[in-house]
Order: structure tokens, then C-alpha cells, then sequence
């Protein structure tokens, strides 16, 4: 592969070099899994970027430069950080990059049994057979632990620290997380990364590529909150799968926050096949510049009596675009469900674009609620107006709103320290596109 | 349970009879390019639309059928009749059309319609018009209502000017499709200023078996002047697939006007597949008011393009799913000018295995600014084993767009038939009436007599639901 300009690609394509047999020997002979490998592999090379017919017209894959890009080998096994590693307030850290895996468990975790280890290789990957993202972290994940609570619950929250990684290289970080019956957990995903500028360059000019999974199984009663803040640097491709089986009763909050990366493709599967399991899921996508965020939920309501409530709100400035979809599918079996699907978007700029796509597939009739909305506006005026005519400048009156639109997620967080961390990267991103959006108009006048 | 409602007479079959009539052209069972070229030369039409028809059958044959919608596996094309001539001409006077046909058509009950409150008929059977008439006062006022391919010959420069500008050749397979072989439907003008008081009114009819029905339908509105026009479509069962793929054409120009209704209820062999495009230039209100409760499969979507300035655009699109059908429609609003508005409303019933999908998409172009956009969609579904689906598209480019969507999908509850039924209704009675309160946002849009026949079809359709 030479320097020269990269051929065009289409908006779909994903060419990656070591996506090949020759890796998944390799890789195979590392971590294992060579037969779901290759299955993977697969279908990685036959199915189309987006199966899913309803969303064909909204892919968008050309900012996936990892032409050149190299597939890492991070150390194999478990290294234990020291304690002064351990967040106040935390029961674990959990931390996985490039470097590897290291954890350090607190008192609690250990006393209520929470084991992490190298994640057996053989370990299937639901959605690896149908969907293509899925199936790329399924043929070369370079890197997998299952975090496993049976029966103790912990209240201090699991930190799972995942760290990009530096330009040119790709890590696929399987992580498998499994709760046992009426065990309660916190977890705390803090996806994070250095700019390339002071990361080490291979020459390259391939971005770096962060794919991760997060394959949650609740077990019967079992209840998890997670949350997720990714602030990836801009220059990162960022492809998260989150798949989620239910047992009956179990219960997932989620809270996720999208703030970084220059592409972020990320799908989430919620099995509500567990009777009287619920969802309820809040997620934040803040984009500016040339970033594209992709994201889609599916919630497939098999069980009965089971509850959806997911709500996704929007930011776009500059000249980002941002592609929220949903499919809410009910089948036959999914008697009495109560679902809700909500995305809202706000565009900052005359150069950005929203595009909501919530579907709704229904075959039973007996239902309690399916229903969605979705709206997009620009910030109110008469709201700007009022808090105005109470002494806050132009700049504070946006920021207030837009702030106050975006609490409902931010305040979702499970601990107190990260919701007002989010906070101040949310204002200081706004302040940022608000001070290009002033650069912008002075330009133009 | 079924309890037969003394009121309510099932008329369907009323519709379903069928002519064994002798058709004075027919095609092959079968499209070629020498379909195409006999078509055109049968209809004796100037060489740019033959040279149309073929770059259009060119474009056809090369797309790819559409694999989103419905089941379009078991259409076969070469078992359908492209075009069958039932009349020589298209008559001005009722007296002057074939004796078979009229019969038909009274049975329908046209051209009675006409004395009583419309401002023209139009009368379309298999691929010919056969009748067309307008008020005496209107036509001399200057407004046109005609078979399309008269239009073209009496009125070459409008025709010209605005056919196939709205719904291109290429847009689709089935656009491609009509615009190849296309046959009948009305041509509207409406000078400037004009104001069109009372409906103009087209019925099409299929009557043959494996008939192609491809009607294409332009109606221009000039600036300020206003109109309103109802299409109904019925045909007989022959348990054979017919085919319906028709192209309308609407041109707002600014200032003005149009409503669009449709009242489809082809027998449950009909593909159905219709694209439906208006202009909405500036300061023009443009209406669809479409129902579909027809049909084995449709696929329809009608779509506004709001071009210029203050433009509105209101869709009301409801559906009924029975027993093997799929309704997939919905509705479509492009905002390319400032400060445009539209409004969508989709209201869908499945029952008996039905399927209904509402499938719209509401766009806001960048320069489009100050747009105000809503769209509500709800859907009923009767009994288990039928399905709701719904897929709405948006995508907002501008940043003081205000979008709002809402959609419910829900059954008939419990409560409300309690509470009929409490009153003296049989639990059938119970839900026709709420069904028809559910769709009345769409019967509340047509004129009386009209509002009156579609709620009896309601009825129809449910009559035995709950069996």
C-alpha cells in the first residue's frame, strides 16, 4: 500500500487489509475462537454494511480512512493495577487498551464475588451472523473479558476505562458482562482516547479504530445500571455494539453520552424476551464539526408485560450530521408491552443535518403503549428572551437551554463526579460551537 | 358472533360483476418495445412521445424491481394486458357511449353523481376514457377536464410544458412502467384566477382480466384559482392479478389551490402501485386526502414538493388492511423554499392478517428556512395475527426548522366497547364506530355524499371483525 491518494470509496465500503484469513490464524492462536472466526469473517465479507432495508439510504462510511491501518496485539491476559488506580467511590476499574487488559477490584467487588477474566475464546457473538459491524469485532476482536457477578450485588460502581488507540492501529475489545438472578451492579464506561498529535504517528495516514462490544446478560431479577460517556478524539473511527438479553424481571438503565470521534457507528439490541423485563435507555449525541454520528436501537419486545423507554436527544453544530434510527419490534408473543421511542434533535447551524428514522413493527394488538415522536427545533427565542430579561447575556441564555435540554441524560449518570465532569465537557463543547458559529457570521458579514 | 346491521347492505358485490365486452384494440398479454410502439401508434401521437414512451420502457426494463414494500415476488409482467381499447372515442354526451359501458357505469351510479353536485365527470374503462363532460359555465370560463391523451392533442403547449416534470421517467420502476405504456386519466387546467366551486370527479374501472390499468393523470392550476378533484376506483374479482401503476401529475402554480381525493377500492387482486407528486409553488396550498381500503398489495405514497415561498402542503392518508392485504402507504413532504409549512396525517386499521405500513418522509432542503412541519400517524390493530408498521423518514438540514412527529399503534380498548355496549351496541356496532371515529380526520375532509359512502365501506370492511 503505497502513500499515493486513497482511491474513492463508496459511502458503504469498509476495505481493511487485515480483515483476512491469514490474521484470524494469528489471532485464533492468541485468543482462540478460530471456527466462530472464520464464520464471522464470513459474513463480514458478504453481508452489505447496512441489512437493515429501511436504513440503506443513510450510510455513511467515507470518514472510515483505515486504509493502512494495522490490527493490534495487545498483551494476552489480566494485569493488576495498583489500588491508588481505583476511582474514589468505585468498587473496580477495569481498564482495556492497547496495552491490554489491567484491573484493580476494591473490597466490595471481591466480597460480593465479581470475577474478571480473558474471555473464553470460543464465547459466540449474537447479531455476528446478520449484522456486519457485528461480524467484523467477531472475526478479528483482539482483545475480550467477561466481567461476571452471580449472586452478590454491588452498589459503588464498575469503572471500564477504554482507551483508544493511537493513530493507524485497531483494537476490537469484546467485553461480555453477566449478572446473575436478582443481582444488582452499577457499571461506568468511560471511553476515552489521546489526539494523535501527541500519540505516537507509524506514518500512516489511516485514523484509528476503536470497535467495542458490551454483551450484557441479566439474569431473572437482576437489575444494571450503565452508563457510558464517550469523548474519543476527533480523529477516531468508533464502532460500538451493545447487545442486551434479558431474563425475566431484569431490569437495564442506560445512559450513554456520544461527544467524540470523527465517525461513530454504533448499534444497540435490547432482548426483551424475559417476562416483565424493562429498558430504559437515555442517550446523548453532541456533534460538531465534520463528525457523523450513526446510531441505531433496536428493541425487540418477545416477552410479556415487558417496558421500552428509550430517548435519544440530538446537538448538532457545524457541519455535523447525525443519523438516529429505531426499530421497536413487537412480536406475536409480546403481549401487554409498554414501548416508547423518542428522538429529538436541535441543530445549532444552517451546516448541519438531523435525520430520526423511529420505526415501529407491531403484530400483537394487545398492548398497552407503542408509540414514538420525535421532534427537531432550533432553540426557542421566547425561552432566550425570558432569561435574558433576567440579566443572562446571549451566550449564557443559549447555553442554559441547551444544557437544560440535555440534563435529563446527564443526570441519569451514576455518580455524581462523572455527571458534573459531563456537564463541563458538554458547556465547553457548546461554548466552542457557538464561538464557530460567531466566527462563521463575522466571516460572511 | 356476526350481527348483521339492518343498515349497513353489503354492496361490494354490486362492484364485482364484470362485461364480457369486445375490446376494439387489444394488446398481447406481454410487454416489448413493439407493445410500446402500438400503443403509441394506435393512440396516432407526435413522435416526441413515442420517443418518450421508449426511452421511459428503456428505463424500465433496466431498474431493478423495488425490494423495500410489499410482496412484489408474484407480479408477473408478461401476463398482464398493456392496453385494451373499449371505445372508439372519448364522448362528450352520456348518450353517445357504448351501450355496454354505460350500463356499467350507471350501476356505479355515474353519471348521477354528475346532475347532483359536481362540476364535471370524467369516466375511465380499462385503458380508454370513455366520458368526459364539464359544467357549461366552467368550460366557458376556460376550465379544461379531459382525457389526458386528448390534452395532449388539444392543448399541446400546457401538455408539453409541465408533463413529466413532476414525476420524471427515471423516478421509479413503476413511473418508468407508466410513462412507457400509459393510457387514459384526466388532463386539468384552471386559468388564473378561476375558482372550480364544486368537485370534478374521475372514476376508473378495470374491467378485464390481467388488464394493466396505467391512466396518467396532469392537472395544472394556475395562479390563484383553485380546485378540487376526486378520483374512485373499483374493479371486478377475477382472482387473476391486475395491475393499477398510474402517475398523477399536480401543478400548483403560485397562489393557488388544489385538493386531491382519492376513495381507492380496487377488489383484493389489484397491485396497486401508484406514484402520486404534486408542485407546490409559491404561497399554493396543495391536498392530498387519500384512502385506500382496496387492493392486494398498494404501494403509495403521496408526495408534495414545496418549492416556493409560504407554500403549504396537507396529507391525510388513511388505510384499511383485511384478509391478504397490504396497505403501504404513506406520505411524503419536501420543503425546498422558506418558510413552508406542511402537515401529515396517517391513520391506519389492520385486521384479519392485513398488514398496514406507514412509510413518509418529511425533508427540510438547506436555504429552506423557517419551515413548520408535524406529522401524526396512529394505527388500530384489530385481532392478533395482523401487523402495524410504521417508518417515518426525517431530515432536517436547517436549523430553525420546527419538526414535531407523533405516533400511537394501539387496539379498540376494552373500556370504550364497554361503554357502547352499555348503551344498546353490539360489540360489532362498538367498534364500526370507533374504527369510524378513528378515521374520521379523513371522512371529515370529503363532501357529504362521499363522507356518507366511505363510512358505509368502513362498515363493509368490518362487518364480522370480530366474528
Amino acid at each position: 500500500m503505497s502513500a499515493a491518494t486513497p482511491a474513492r470509496r463508496g459511502v458503504a465500503d469498509l476495505p481493511l487489509s487485515w480483515a483476512n484469513e491469514a490474521e484470524i490464524k494469528r489471532l485464533d492462536a492468541a485468543l482462540g475462537g478460530g471456527s466462530q472466526r472464520a464464520a464471522a469473517l464470513k459474513a463480514f465479507s458478504s453481508l452489505p454494511t447496512e441489512a437493515n432495508l429501511l436504513f440503506t439510504g443513510y450510510v455513511d462510511l467515507r470518514a472510515a480512512d483505515l486504509e493502512g491501518s494495522t490490527l493490534l496485539a495487545p498483551p494476552v491476559g489480566i494485569s493488576e493495577l495498583p489500588a491508588s488506580e481505583l476511582p474514589a467511590g468505585a468498587a473496580a476499574l477495569i481498564s482495556i487498551s492497547a496495552r491490554g487488559v489491567g484491573i484493580h477490584l476494591g473490597a466490595e467487588a471481591r466480597a460480593a464475588g465479581l470475577t474478571v477474566s480473558p474471555l473464553p475464546g470460543n464465547t459466540p457473538l449474537a447479531g455476528a451472523e446478520s449484522d456486519r459491524m457485528t461480524a467484523l469485532i467477531g472475526a478479528c476482536w483482539n482483545s475480550g473479558t467477561e466481567i461476571s457477578l452471580p449472586k452478590g450485588s454491588i452498589t459503588a460502581p464498575i469503572i471500564i476505562r477504554i482507551e483508544s488507540p493511537a493513530q493507524g492501529e485497531a483494537l476490537l475489545a469484546r467485553i461480555a458482562v453477566t449478572l446473575g438472578e436478582n443481582v444488582s451492579a452499577t457499571i461506568s464506561e468511560e471511553v476515552t482516547g489521546r489526539s494523535a498529535d501527541s500519540g505516537s504517528t507509524s506514518g500512516t495516514s489511516a485514523r484509528a479504530l476503536l470497535a467495542t462490544t458490551s454483551e450484557v446478560t441479566l439474569g431473572k431479577g437482576a437489575k444494571l445500571r450503565l452508563a457510558s460517556i464517550q469523548e474519543l478524539p476527533e480523529d477516531v473511527v468508533y464502532l460500538p455494539v451493545r447487545r442486551h438479553e434479558f431474563g425475566a424481571s431484569a431490569e437495564l438503565q442506560i445512559a450513554a453520552a456520544q461527544i467524540g470521534a470523527r465517525l461513530v457507528r454504533g448499534r444497540i439490541d435490547h432482548q426483551l424476551t424475559g417476562n416483565g423485563s424493562k429498558v430504559r435507555q437515555v442517550e446523548v449525541v453532541f456533534a460538531g464539526a465534520d463528525q457523523l454520528h450513526d446510531l441505531t436501537t433496536y428493541s425487540l419486545h418477545a416477552g410479556e408485560k415487558t417496558v421500552g423507554d428509550l430517548l435519544a436527544k440530538g446537538i448538532f453544530a457545524g457541519k455535523a450530521r447525525g443519523f438516529v434510527k429505531g426499530v421497536t419490534t413487537i412480536p406475536r408473543s409480546g403481549r401487554g408491552t409498554n414501548s416508547y421511542l423518542g428522538e429529538f434533535g436541535m441543530l445549532l447551524s444552517k451546516t448541519a443535518r438531523s435525520v430520526a428514522i423511529p420505526s415501529l413493527w407491531i403484530d400483537q394488538p394487545d398492548c398497552e403503549r407503542a408509540a414514538h415522536g420525535s421532534s427537531v427545533g432550533p432553540i426557542d427565542p421566547n425561552q432566550i428572551f425570558y432569561l435574558r430579561a433576567r440579566g443572562l447575556t446571549e451566550a449564557e441564555a443559549r447555553r442554559t437551554i441547551v444544557m437544560g435540554y440535555l440534563e435529563p441524560v446527564v443526570a441519569a449518570l451514576p455518580l455524581e463526579e462523572e455527571a458534573d465532569r459531563l456537564r463541563e465537557v458538554l458547556a465547553a463543547k457548546l461554548d466552542a460551537a457557538f464561538a464557530a458559529q460567531s466566527a462563521a457570521a463575522a466571516t460572511a458579514a | 358472533m356476526t350481527v348483521v346491521n339492518p343498515n349497513v347492505r353489503d354492496e361490494r358485490e354490486q362492484y364485482a360483476f364484470h362485461d364480457d365486452i369486445t375490446y376494439l384494440r387489444e394488446t398481447k398479454a406481454g410487454l416489448t418495445e413493439a407493445t410500446v410502439r402500438e400503443i403509441s401508434e394506435t393512440k396516432d401521437e407526435p413522435a416526441w412521445m413515442l420517443e418518450y414512451r421508449l426511452r421511459a420502457f428503456k428505463h424500465f426494463e433496466a431498474r431493478a424491481m423495488p425490494h423495500w414494500g410489499g410482496d412484489l415476488t408474484k407480479l408477473d409482467f408478461s401476463k398482464i394486458v398493456y392496453y385494451r381499447k373499449p371505445s372508439e372515442r372519448e364522448e362528450k354526451s352520456w348518450d353517445d357511449v357504448p351501450d355496454q359501458i354505460k350500463k356499467t357505469f350507471e350501476r356505479l351510479g355515474i353519471p348521477e353523481a354528475e346532475r347532483k353536485f359536481l362540476s364535471g365527470v370524467g369516466a375511465q374503462y380499462d385503458s380508454e376514457v370513455v366520458y368526459h363532460s364539464v359544467r357549461e359555465d366552467l368550460q366557458k370560463l376556460g376550465v379544461v377536464f379531459m382525457g389526458t391523451d386528448q390534452g395532449m392533442k388539444e392543448y399541446p403547449e400546457i401538455f408539453k410544458k409541465y408533463f413529466g416534470t413532476v414525476v420524471p421517467a427515471e423516478d421509479n420502476k413503476f413511473a418508468a412502467l407508466n410513462s412507457a405504456v400509459w393510457s387514459g386519466g384526466s388532463f386539468v387546467y384552471v386559468p388564473k384566477g378561476v375558482d372550480v366551486p364544486l368537485p370534478l370527479q374521475a372514476y376508473f374501472r378495470i374491467n378485464g382480466q390481467n388488464t394493466g390499468q396505467f391512466e396518467r393523470t396532469l392537472i395544472v392550476v394556475d395562479e390563484g384559482a383553485s380546485l378540487h378533484y376526486i378520483e374512485g376506483c373499483t374493479a371486478p374479482n377475477w382472482a387473476t392479478d391486475s395491475l393499477h401503476v398510474a402517475v398523477v401529475e399536480v401543478i400548483a402554480l403560485p397562489g393557488s389551490k388544489v385538493r386531491y381525493t382519492t376513495i381507492q377500492n380496487w377488489s383484493n387482486d389489484v397491485y396497486n402501485l401508484v406514484t402520486k407528486r404534486a408542485h407546490a409553488h409559491a404561497g399554493a396550498t396543495v391536498e392530498w386526502i387519500d384512502a385506500n381500503t382496496g387492493a392486494q398489495l398498494t404501494m403509495k405514497y403521496p408526495g408534495i414538493y414545496l418549492l416556493g415561498e409560504k407554500a403549504h402542503a396537507e396529507i391525510v392518508s388513511v388505510a384499511v388492511a383485511s384478509k391478504g392485504q397490504h396497505q403501504d402507504t404513506g406520505a411524503k413532504a419536501v420543503h425546498l423554499a422558506p418558510n413552508t409549512t406542511s402537515r401529515i396525517v396517517g391513520k391506519s386499521v389492520c385486521k384479519d392478517g392485513g398488514v398496514a405500513t406507514y412509510r413518509g418522509t418529511v425533508k427540510v432542503a438547506p436555504g429552506a428556512t423557517g419551515v413548520t412541519t408535524s406529522v401524526r400517524c396512529d394505527a388500530l390493530i384489530l385481532d392478533e395475527g395482523s401487523r402495524s408498521e410504521t417508518y417515518p423518514y426525517i431530515d432536517i438540514q436547517e436549523d430553525d426548522t420546527s419538526m414535531s412527529h407523533e405516533a400511537t399503534v394501539g387496539r379498540v380498548s376494552d373500556d370504550q366497547i364497554f361503554y357502547l355496549m352499555s348503551r344498546g351496541m353490539t360489540e360489532n356496532e362498538a367498534t364500526n364506530l370507533i374504527v369510524q371515529g378513528f378515521l374520521e380526520v379523513f371522512t371529515k375532509e370529503l363532501p357529504m355524499e362521499y363522507a356518507l359512502e366511505f363510512n358505509r365501506l368502513i362498515r363493509l370492511e368490518m362487518e364480522g371483525a370480530l366474528g
